[in-house]
Formats: C-alpha cells, sequence, structure tokens
C-alpha cells in the first residue's frame, strides 16, 4: 500500500474515493482507530456511498492509496467489500478533533486543532495532535496566506504538537460512557497538577479519570480541588471506592472534605469507616469550618515528660506513619495536658539517656479552637512555627494546625497564584 | 461559616444560576430599552413582550438542559460538533454582540452616576480601572453577589407600577392583541426588546453556571424551576418597567432621551427618592453587567480555541485571554468617552445589535439540542422546537423589516 509519508487530519476531509479505475465510489468521512497502542493504529475510513447515501466502513486492508486528493481502493467498483459501522470503532473526526484531551508533558488540558497521521513500518498511525495556532489556520484552510503574511515579517507560523505518546485521551470509544480507562502516565503525575486537569475536564471526566486514580494519588488529588468539585466527586463515585480514598487522608482533610457534602451522605461514610477515625472526625466536624477546632488534625505524636530521648525516638517510628507532622512532639502530662514541644532537632541532638523534661521548650504558644483561621495564621507566622497546638480551657491538647492550612491567609493573594501556579 | 450555613450555601447555588442570569439580565440596555418602550409607545408592545418573555423561558431552558446533560459550555459544544469555521463564524458573531452590551452597560455606568453629578469624563475611566482590577484581586465572586443584590432595587418598579394608577384595560388589552407601527423607531426599539431580553450573552453564561455547578440531569428538575423562575421574574420586573414608564411618561410625552427622565417613573412609589434610587439600581446592574461581560466573552472565545484561560492564570500563560478582557473594556469605555456621544441611543442600538445577531447563535443552540448523540432522550420536544424557531423567524423577519424601513425613509 502507498501512502503518503505524514498527513494532516484536515486535509483529509471529504476527500473522493475511487476505486482502481479511477471510476468514483464515495467520499471519506472519517478515520476509524484503534486504542491500545502508544501510537494508535488507523484500521479503516468511514466512506459515504454516492449511490445510497448510506455510510459504510472501508478497511485499509482494502485501500490502494491514501492521497490528499484521492484514495484509491484496491479492486474495482463491484468487488471492493464494506464493513458495517458499529457504534464501537473510535472516530478521529468526532471523536477526538476539536475535543480536549490530557498533555501529561504539560500536564494540562487543551483542545485539539488537529492530527497528525504518519506511515510506521506497513500502519498508518495517529503520530500527534496539534495544539497550536498552525492547527487552527490550517483548518481554517487559510495556510498559504498566513504563512506568506508571516513570511513578511521573517516569521514562522508557531506550530505546537504534542506527540500522542505524550496524551492521555478522555474518550475510548463512542459509546456513551466510555471515558478515560488509561492512566497510566496521570498516575505518573504530581496530585497538584492531576487536581488542576480534573478541575479543568467536563464533570463526566471528572469522575472519570478520579476514579481510574489509585486510591492513594485520589486522596491527595481530592484535598487539592475546589470544595464544590470534592462534592462533586464524592457524590457520584461508589461508597467502596470514596472509603478507600477517605482511608488514606488525614482526618483533618477528611473532615474538610465531608463538610461540604449533604449530611446524609456525610453521616453514611462516617458509619462505613474505622470507628477510630470517625469518632475523630465526628469531633473534628463540631467545630466551624474556618476556626483553628476545624482545621486542626489530632493526628500528632505526644510524648510524657519522663520519657528519655531514645523512647520518644522509638515511639516516632512507631507514629510517624500516621502523624500529620513529624517535625514537632507534644510533651502531655497524666491529664493529657500539653506541658511541652520538643522539636525534631532538640530531640536528636540529645543523647539517649536525656529526659525529655529537660529538654522541652516549656514557653507554650498555643491556640483555643475558636480561634479564627486568619488569628491562627497570624499566630503561625508571627512566630515562624510549622504548626501550633490547639488546646481547650483546660490547656487539654486537641490537636494541631499546621502551616499548610494556613497558608494562603499567610500569602498575599499573587503569591498564592504564584503557589497555584508552580503547583 | 459553620458546616450547617455552608450546606444551604450549597442548596441555595443550585437555585442560583438562573435567577443570577434573569437579574443580571436586566442590565443598562433592558432598562433603557423597557423605560422608552413605556415612554414613546405606551402598552403597545407589551403583546411583544410576553411573547419575547415566553420565548425567554423556552432558550434558557434550553440552554440549562444542555448544560445539565452535556457537562459542556455552549462555545464547547460549539467547536466540538461544528468545527474550526463555524466556530469562528459563532465566535465574531458572540464578540460582536458582546462588544456591544459592553459599551451599553459603560453607557449605563455614565449615565447613573451623571444622575448624581458625576462628569462620565471621570466616573467611566475609573470604573474601567476597578472593574479591570477585579480580576487581579480575585475578590470578583464578592463584588459580583453585592451587585446582585443591589439589583433587587428593581424590584421597586413592581411597586411603582402599582401605585401609578396604570389604566389596566388597555395594559391588558395590549397584552394579548398585538398591535404593529411600520417605521423605523417602532421596529428598531422592538428588535432592541428582544435582543435586551433574550441576549446571546446569558445563553452562554448561564450554560457555563449549570456546568460549574456540577448540575446532573437527575438533579435537573430543581435547576430547571430556578430557569424558569428567573426568566419569569425577568419578564415580570420588564413589564412592570414598561408599565410604570406607559403610566407616568407616556401621558406627559416624556421620550426619554436622558437617564434622568427615566428616573421619574419610580416617582409614584419613591417620591422625590425616585432619581436616587434609579440611579442606584441603574449603577449596579451596569457594573454587574461591565465586570461580567468581558470576563464571559474572553472564557467563551478561549474555550472554543482552546487558549489557556482562567483569572488564576497569568498574562503570559494566557495572553489571549487577558489581551481580550482588557480590550473589551478599553473599547467599552472608550466608546462611552467619544464626544457628542449619546448615551441613551447607545444603548438602544447595541441591544438592537443583539437581537439581528441572536437568530444565528439561536440556530447553533438548536442543531446542539437536538443532536440524539448529545442529547439522548432529553433533546427537545416538538413544542419547544416550534417556539424557538419561531422566536429566530421573528427576529429574521424584524431585521428584514428594519431594513426596508430605513430604506424607504
Amino acid at each position: 500500500m502507498v501512502l503518503f509519508s505524514e498527513m494532516f487530519v484536515s486535509e483529509l476531509k471529504n476527500i473522493p474515493v475511487v476505486d482502481r479505475l479511477q471510476e468514483p465510489i464515495g467520499t471519506a468521512k472519517d478515520i476509524i482507530l484503534t486504542v491500545g497502542d502508544v501510537f494508535p493504529k488507523i484500521t479503516g475510513l468511514l466512506v459515504r456511498l454516492n449511490k445510497k447515501k448510506e455510510e459504510v466502513l472501508l478497511l485499509l486492508g482494502e485501500v490502494d492509496l491514501i492521497g490528499k486528493q484521492f484514495v484509491v481502493t484496491k479492486s474495482v467498483k463491484e468487488r471492493v467489500v464494506f464493513a458495517r459501522p458499529t457504534s464501537q470503532e473510535l472516530l478521529l473526526r468526532q471523536d477526538i478533533l476539536d475535543k480536549q484531551i490530557v498533555d501529561t508533558g504539560g500536564a494540562r488540558v487543551i483542545r485539539v486543532n488537529d492530527l497528525k497521521l504518519g506511515k510506521i513500518d506497513q500502519d498508518i498511525r495517529l503520530l500527534a495532535a496539534d495544539v497550536g495556532l498552525k492547527g487552527l489556520i490550517r483548518r481554517l484552510r487559510w495556510l498559504p496566506f498566513f504563512t506568506f503574511a508571516f513570511g513578511l515579517f521573517g516569521k514562522k507560523i508557531p506550530d505546537t504538537l504534542i506527540g500522542w505518546d505524550h496524551v492521555e485521551q478522555l474518550k475510548t470509544g463512542r459509546a456513551p460512557g466510555m471515558i478515560t480507562i488509561p492512566s497510566k502516565h496521570l498516575q505518573d503525575l504530581h496530585p497538584s497538577d492531576i487536581a488542576n486537569i480534573i478541575s479543568q475536564v467536563h464533570s463526566d471526566e471528572k469522575t472519570a479519570i478520579f476514579s481510574s486514580l489509585s486510591e492513594k494519588t485520589a486522596a491527595e488529588a481530592l484535598h487539592e480541588l475546589e470544595p464544590q468539585i470534592q462534592a462533586i466527586l464524592l457524590l457520584t463515585l461508589d461508597t467502596k471506592k470514596t472509603l478507600g480514598i477517605l482511608e488514606k487522608m488525614p482526618v483533618d482533610e477528611i473532615a474538610d472534605v465531608l463538610g461540604d457534602i449533604p449530611e446524609e451522605k456525610t453521616e453514611e461514610l462516617l458509619r462505613l469507616m474505622r470507628p477510630r477515625k470517625a469518632s475523630q472526625v465526628k469531633k473534628l466536624l463540631a467545630h466551624p469550618d474556618e476556626t483553628a477546632g476545624g482545621l486542626m488534625t489530632p493526628e500528632i505524636i505526644t510524648t510524657k515528660p519522663d520519657y528519655t530521648a531514645q523512647q520518644t525516638i522509638e515511639k516516632m517510628r512507631q507514629l510517624a506513619n500516621e502523624a500529620e507532622t513529624v517535625y514537632y512532639v507534644y510533651v502531655l502530662d497524666n491529664e493529657e495536658k500539653l506541658v511541652g514541644i520538643l522539636s525534631l532537632r532538640a530531640l536528636i541532638i540529645a543523647s539517649q539517656d536525656t529526659k525529655i523534661s529537660e529538654i522541652m521548650e516549656k514557653e507554650l504558644i498555643t491556640v483555643d479552637p475558636q480561634m479564627p483561621r486568619r488569628k491562627v495564621a497570624q499566630v503561625i507566622s508571627k512566630y515562624n512555627l510549622l504548626a501550633v497546638p490547639v488546646v481547650d480551657e483546660k490547656n487539654k491538647l486537641l490537636g494541631i494546625v499546621t502551616v499548610d492550612d494556613v497558608i494562603d491567609f499567610i500569602l498575599p493573594p499573587i503569591s498564592r497564584r504564584m503557589r497555584h501556579m508552580l503547583g | 461559616m459553620t458546616k450547617r450555613l455552608k450546606r444551604i450555601g450549597i442548596i441555595l447555588a443550585i437555585v442560583g444560576p438562573g435567577v443570577i442570569a434573569a437579574i443580571a439580565g436586566n442590565d443598562a440596555g433592558g432598562t433603557a430599552t423597557y423605560s422608552i418602550v413605556g415612554a414613546r409607545f405606551g402598552y403597545h408592545m407589551l403583546w411583544l413582550l410576553l411573547l419575547v418573555g415566553i420565548a425567554l423561558v423556552v432558550v434558557q431552558e434550553m440552554c440549562a438542559r444542555m448544560g445539565a446533560v452535556t457537562g459542556k459550555g455552549l462555545s464547547d459544544l460549539i467547536r466540538e460538533e461544528f468545527g474550526v469555521r463555524w466556530t469562528l463564524f459563532a465566535m465574531l458573531i458572540l464578540l460582536t454582540a458582546n462588544v456591544a452590551v459592553t459599551v451599553s452597560e459603560f453607557a449605563g455606568i455614565a449615565a447613573s452616576l451623571e444622575i448624581f453629578g458625576i462628569t462620565r469624563y471621570i466616573s467611566v475611566p475609573l470604573m474601567a480601572g476597578v472593574i479591570w482590577g477585579l480580576m487581579t484581586m480575585g475578590s470578583y465572586k464578592a463584588v459580583e453577589r453585592v451587585f446582585i443584590s443591589v439589583c433587587f432595587i428593581y424590584f421597586s418598579y413592581i411597586f411603582s407600577g402599582l401605585l401609578a394608577r396604570p389604566d389596566w384595560g388597555l395594559a391588558l388589552h395590549s397584552t394579548f392583541v398585538p398591535t404593529f407601527e411600520f417605521n423605523f423607531d417602532f421596529i428598531v426599539i422592538a428588535i432592541a426588546m428582544v435582543g435586551t431580553t433574550i441576549a446571546p450573552w446569558m445563553q452562554f453564561y448561564l450554560q457555563s453556571s449549570v456546568v460549574e455547578k456540577g448540575i446532573k440531569p437527575k438533579q435537573y428538575k430543581y435547576q430547571r424551576w430556578d430557569v424558569i423562575l428567573g426568566s419569569i421574574l425577568a419578564v415580570i420586573i420588564a413589564m412592570f418597567i414598561v408599565i410604570a414608564c406607559a403610566a407616568v411618561l407616556h401621558p406627559r410625552g416624556i421620550m426619554v432621551n436622558e437617564a434622568q427622565e427615566a428616573a421619574l417613573a419610580l416617582k409614584p412609589f419613591a417620591g422625590n427618592f425616585a432619581a436616587l434610587l434609579f440611579g442606584l439600581g441603574l449603577f449596579a446592574s451596569s457594573a454587574l453587567g461591565a465586570s461580567i461581560l468581558p470576563l464571559s466573552s474572553a472564557y467563551a472565545i478561549c474555550e472554543a480555541f482552546g487558549w489557556e484561560n482562567g483569572i488564576s492564570k497569568r498574562f503570559n500563560e494566557a495572553p489571549v485571554f487577558y489581551t481580550l478582557y482588557t480590550i473589551l473594556i478599553v473599547i467599552g469605555a472608550g466608546v462611552v468617552l467619544l464626544p457628542n456621544i449619546h448615551l441613551i441611543n447607545i444603548m438602544i442600538f447595541s441591544q438592537t445589535t443583539n437581537g439581528i445577531l441572536f437568530p444565528f447563535i439561536l440556530i447553533f443552540m438548536m442543531r446542539l439540542v437536538n443532536n440524539k448523540r448529545l442529547m439522548g432522550h432529553y433533546v427537545n420536544s416538538r413544542f419547544i422546537n416550534l417556539i424557538a424557531w419561531a422566536t429566530a423567524a421573528i427576529l429574521i423577519i424584524l431585521t428584514i423589516l428594519l431594513l426596508f424601513s430605513s430604506l424607504i425613509i
């Protein structure tokens, strides 16, 4: 079979299909491909017959040549075999062109302006998505004019191609619901990038992408999303998966997320969660959102004044996985009252047998659970803390608020945007 | 905010977009048009307003349904279903219409503040700066809320209309018995009235908000009522503006050549505070429109062509988005500052532009909403199709008549 070396889908619009004797058969309407390979293989053309005005499938085996002017079949008109199109084929024009794809290299959602096909060995494959200005202009068939106009200024039309190996397709079939299964690329992205992508795609695809993530990645991405999107995702995901994801999240983030969905759903999820975690979440939910109590996490590492440095380090090893931060260890007396704070630094440089009471910081900066978020942020910022303990009126330790819970209030809006940008 | 309050907030959010779009639709151009309709033609155009109202309900409902079923915005859908060439066409139409509306919003800002004695050469550049800055400050949503709440001032037209002792018999008669005048003024204002009530930008804005709220087909039945109520509300307010103006201004031969004259229609309700109330309402609705329109146009166009967009991006990440946004504000404010510009006329002509261009957008919408592959069994019923096509037809016929009447004169 003879074929061009490279070609754009836009150049294949409505070109005539003729048999080997140049007798007209029909018009090429669309291109059929199979997913699975990194560069998907083209398997046939959707042809609109001249005679019956019906659309049929012309498999590539029947085709002798695909050119920019016309498509030629191998045999004569009467002997060309057509297949009947089903709803399962993926069509380049209808399903991929003009739709959104995920560019995993740039971690962004972007629209396909054109598609580049090329010959690899004996197969025609989908090589790249054109997402730049040149693709748009080619679609408008204004390429010669614009090339000339840009040339006047000694410039070239900017051309942006994304290799299909960096593309995550959002649709894998024509039937509704057949969206996003392959997400190997996506899994490898940073959770903030994934969150960014999820927030840009359409609602069905949001759920599809999200449910294709591993529980751990999903847990991290979920917290990065806007409350509204969190709610949409949790309400559409099946309960088992939701529980798995919640299991991987710190308690304060669970409380955050559950605070934004309808009460019945929250209660259902709390009933099904591990009882210890559920009761911690319930306590947090009782506090208003924008206060220290609503922001804090109870997952912390504590020790006692009469423990030694070595004992404390042992305890840390056991609890470090569950804890929100390991940079501070909180020293509690027998009545669970906060008597001191130990920094990781002080703990490591102390000799093994040193008593905690000797090295702990006794001048404590604490906040009460009702303190509004903005005030908490001020405290953390003023004393340069990584976390601040939340205590009740009897000085009993309830939890800690970490700097990342309030960072948006410490940084001015511009830097917040920078942070968003840097992911 | 407590969890419980937040939850109420979410419920309110679901019943929001339709009402908000309707309130925001009653902007500078709307107020000016309805006031002139009442002042110059009395109750004569009420029948057309009733028909427009029905069309508004139908069109807005279509839009919200498309948003809920496909999860995509209108410009998204146009691009995905019609390709680059048609998208370029549709976006040029939208851009033209939106530039016109933005100009009229700034005219509204100028006119409202001139009631309080502030010259447009101060108010317009200042407000353009403030609106442009809103985006960078990121407090856009909060400000939007404030403007929307001030817009409820327009409810005072209902009281004013009731207190002005209108001729109810005549009003009722005109609502159900069509009358038509074949002259340029009548047709221009008729098209403006349709164009301001069902503007192209409202469809894009409404569908985007429905999508943004993440409303699913299952929850759509609530959304539908929100949209229907919003539209009915908008038409009721519009009708009362016409009735109040017909009762107060028309008998005295006031033509509403200046915004101050339109304020008189609120006198039966607000007495000496009429000018204040009218000025405030006009200012808030114009400022709301002037901040929504450039943003919504930039979003729609960038989405359609796949250019980076969003106010969380920086200029060099989303250059087209920011350029469009800025250009719209600059044109909007700039046109109003041209010497010898007549504010009221510019508001009317921008609404007429909307009315002339709307059928094009409506045809795109009809093709989309009746596409079974996209909409499944949520495609339009035959009855809805009939009303929507009739709307397009009436606007096209009016436009042709306008051409003829301008040739005759």
